[in-house]
């Protein structure tokens, strides 16, 4: 039984490592939080309604969703930071702005697609594989496969290639890497657009395994939101592991709370995360002279 | 009074304090003075509370200062300045003095709300807008702080550590990107100050603001504390022209 | 004429949300997401109150205030030491959480069902029921809401708001305890909300976890970030523009869920469209840059 909870626990997880790091990578260059992240996120899933419409392709709607992910990040970045940037914003304001622009977004799919939550896998029971007394189905595994295969690919990246050390670079001091020619703009759009590409894929994989609706960006900036900030903001395996965690923690809830509090495991993980954090991580520094 | 003792404080592999031991004089003018990075602002931002020491302790009258909370050591007396002038600056002169009286009864979150009355207020305006008038800057009290001049701001920050009457007042590079004119009014509030009986320091690297300001002077090196004694036969010492020059 | 107290009697509750963010916003710099949490404290308070004193207005409203003002320390004690996006960011997740629960709670709350049959309020014995006994309540409370925050905000605690609002160093070093006053504005925001909360319940007489989602929160801010939050009728005008709008649109003949669908892309365009390009709103004089 408890290993069904697990396993349950691990597949949540799994998707949310993909919605948190790419939320973490999309805060690593542009230095605020994204809520635009939460309607690539819906994006993702709403497309693969389309495809799945037009013709059965889980392969194209995979595809489609990374697709789209991207386009929609980078398109969105462009109405967005650049105006932001402009006025040296601060991540206040940006957020703020970012918060504006996914309401309208939330808005416009519930208009074209209805209130109401829709499905893209049929009514058939899947097969599905016991794994120590737990039963995934085989859509489920391959879920947690690529979710887990994504996420270390762009953690692996960011570690070794080139442009993700001008991406640790430019999280680090953005205009001591313009300074030393890093082509900032450039990079920071890269980092957009794999955090949009991670976005949307985590959306295609919630709408295979459940269901869509209009304000299922909500719920990913949550996690994403408590596993960023769990996880320092930074560094991509911690974030990930706090997104694992609270995934495992949310399902593990039920032996100790009523299941009406599941969803309240994140936001508890963010406030000890917050408690036990030092203010000295998270304060700007002192301000230069007007 | 105001001692320190053994204090340490490292910023990942700089060490900014190094087992540093002061005893301040109790009253008059003292200066602290070293190269760049010789770990002043630091000393001030330990004893303000603004950072904590990794080890050592503060004390202000035999009170341990190294627990307290900032605003709580400022409620105790000592009244500072920030090397970056920090004022609020999308308010008005006026109100950024008002801000900074301690007889301000604003302090506790309680009186700030029941205990305020016309009178106090009028009080407290008369107290600044006299204050403001004696360095010349009488018109600006309701100009927001922003629009000031650089010079101007740094007087005025300094004018918000006169209003709070404290008992120590530390200035973290009063003097600095001040033409003289501006200069000799900045001296003159400093005196001011430590003729009415508050022990006034301040980090400096203007040497000839240091000799006809202060009795005694710190000299900092390398987080270290290089030499202490009055500020004539000190200044003079070999070791520490060194420390500046070589 | 009906119509008319109607319309008055939401844009006085709205009021008294946005002028208690306002306060927030406006005075302190801190962003909440987190009002129609406490909007529902409020609301809910008086609606799941049967007991015999359960209609005596003011012991429901200070019931429902203090609630609201404990339940704020959630949010203020996490993030009060950080910067303002952590703190909309405690607020958002405490928004979406107290959502949640309302919906699941459903031993306590009915959940989606909702309460119904809520009765009017009674004071001093008389009973107010009737579009015009609500109005005039919701006025005079909104009337009341705007006093309280008026004075706070000519008051020294007013002053102490805006310099944490710019410079927390700089309050810290005029001995202020920025903490302390950080927490006890956001409880009195909580608590003026949660007194708009006891008045919807009472009026509309039914309360459902609907009224008290996010989008709720997002536009009392649109209306405090439109009006402009640092100003006095700021807040109010942002009220009365944001709930006379849905009322227009609706003249066009649109559906119920279509409309509020209108009304929220109006409003959240406004935001991003304000934030980018004047961030101090219609009134406001504040511009946090």
């Amino acid at each position: 039984m408890s290993n069904q909870l697990i396993a349950d626990g691990i597949l949540a997880g799994s998707i949310y490592v993909l919605i948190a790091v790419g939320f973490a990578l999309a805060y690593r260059v542009s230095h605020f939080f994204n809520f635009t992240h939460g309607f690539v996120f819906t994006l993702g899933a709403y497309q693969a309604y389309l495809i799945h419409a037009l013709v059965d392709s889980p392969l194209l709607e995979c595809i489609g969703a990374l697709v789209v992910g991207t386009f929609a990040a980078l398109l969105i970045s462009e109405i967005l930071s650049k105006p932001l940037l402009r006025r040296r914003a601060s991540p206040l304001v940006s957020m703020l702005a970012s918060l504006g622009i996914y309401v309208v977004g939330q808005n416009l799919v519930a208009i074209v697609f209805g209130d109401r939550s829709l499905t893209i896998h049929g009514p058939a029971v899947e097969s599905g594989v016991d794994i120590f007394g737990a039963r995934l189905t085989i859509v489920q595994l391959f879920i947690i496969g690529s979710s887990w295969l994504v996420a270390f690919a762009v953690m692996f990246s960011i570690w070794i290639t080139r442009i993700g050390a001008q991406i640790r670079a430019l999280d680090n001091d953005r205009a001591l890497a313009e300074i030393v020619g890093i082509p900032v703009t450039k990079v920071a759009a890269f980092g957009v657009a794999i955090g949009g590409a991670l976005a949307g894929l985590a959306g295609f994989f919630t709408a295979l395994d459940l269901d869509m609706a209009p304000n299922m960006g909500m719920a990913a900036l949550l996690i994403g939101i408590a596993a960023a900030i769990a996880g320092g903001r930074r560094r991509l395996a911690l974030v990930s592991l706090a997104a694992l965690s609270i995934g495992i923690a949310q399902s593990a809830s039920i032996f100790f709370v009523p299941a009406a509090w599941q969803e309240s495991i994140a936001f508890i993980v963010l406030l000890l995360a917050l408690t036990f954090q030092s203010r000295a991580n998270f304060l700007t520094a002192p301000r230069a002279d007007a | 009074m105001l001692r320190v003792h053994n204090l340490r404080k490292t910023f990942g592999s700089v060490v900014a304090l190094d087992h540093v031991s002061i005893s301040f004089p109790s009253r008059g003018c003292f200066a602290v003075i070293g190269p760049n990075g010789s770990g002043k602002t630091t000393l001030l931002n330990v004893l303000t509370g603004f950072v904590r020491a990794d080890a050592g302790r503060c004390t202000y009258r035999n009170i341990n200062l190294n627990r307290l909370l900032p605003h709580k050591i400022a409620r105790k007396g000592i009244a500072r300045t920030f090397q970056e002038v920090r004022l609020v600056r999308h308010v008005s002169c006026l109100d950024n003095l008002l801000l900074a009286r301690r007889a301000e009864l604003g302090k506790t979150v309680f009186r700030a709300i029941f205990s305020f009355t016309a009178e106090n207020e009028r009080a407290g305006k008369f107290e600044a807008s006299t204050l403001l008038h004696s360095v010349g800057l009488g018109e600006k009290a309701s100009e927001l702080a922003g629009e000031l001049s650089y010079g101007e701001q740094k007087l005025l920050s300094l004018l918000c550590v006169q209003i709070a009457r404290p008992e120590v007042a530390l200035f973290d590079e009063p003097f600095s990107g001040l033409h003289p004119m501006m200069i000799a009014i900045v001296e003159e509030q400093l005196k001011k100050l430590s003729d009415g009986g508050c022990l006034v320091g301040f980090i400096e690297h203007d040497m000839g603001a240091v000799s006809r300001l202060a009795d005694h002077v710190i000299v900092m090196s390398n987080g270290k504390v290089l030499a202490e004694g009055a500020t004539g036969p000190t200044l003079s010492r070999s070791d520490v022209l060194e420390a500046y020059i070589g | 004429m009906t119509y008319l107290l109607h319309l008055v009697t939401l844009i006085a509750i709205y009021s008294t949300l946005s002028i208690s963010l306002g306060l927030l916003v406006g005075q302190a710099g801190l962003f909440s997401l987190a009002q129609a949490s406490f909007f529902a404290v409020g609301a809910y308070a008086v609606a799941l109150n049967r007991a015999d004193t359960a209609t005596l207005f003011w012991t429901t409203i200070s019931l429902g205030a203090t609630l609201s003002a404990l339940s704020s320390l959630l949010v203020s004690l996490p993030s009060g030491k950080f910067r303002g996006d952590y703190f909309v960011l405690v607020t958002f997740s405490f928004q979406i959480i107290t959502f949640d629960l309302l919906n699941n709670l459903s031993d306590y709350t009915k959940g989606s069902l909702g309460v119904t049959n809520i009765p009017p309020a009674n004071i001093f014995g008389w009973t107010i029921s009737g579009v015009l006994g609500n109005a005039l309540i919701s006025v005079v409370l909104a009337v009341m809401a705007f006093f309280v925050v008026q004075r706070l905000v000519t008051s020294p605690f007013g002053r102490v708001l805006r310099s944490i609002r710019e410079d927390e160093m700089v309050a810290t070093a005029t001995a202020h305890n920025v903490m302390a006053f950080k927490i006890c504005a956001i409880a009195i925001a909580a608590s003026l909300s949660a007194v708009a909360g006891a008045t919807y319940a009472h009026y509309f007489t039914y309360v459902d976890p609907t009224t008290f989602k996010i989008s709720q929160s997002i536009l009392v801010l649109a209306m405090v970030i439109i009006g402009g939050a640092e100003s006095r009728i700021g807040p109010i005008a942002g009220a009365a523009l944001l709930v006379l709008l849905p009322e227009a649109v609706r003249f066009l003949g649109l559906s119920d869920a279509a409309a509020g669908h209108i009304q929220q892309i109006f409003y959240g365009a406004l935001i991003a469209a304000l934030m980018i390009l004047r961030p101090q709103g219609l009134f406001g004089r504040y511009g946090f840059s």
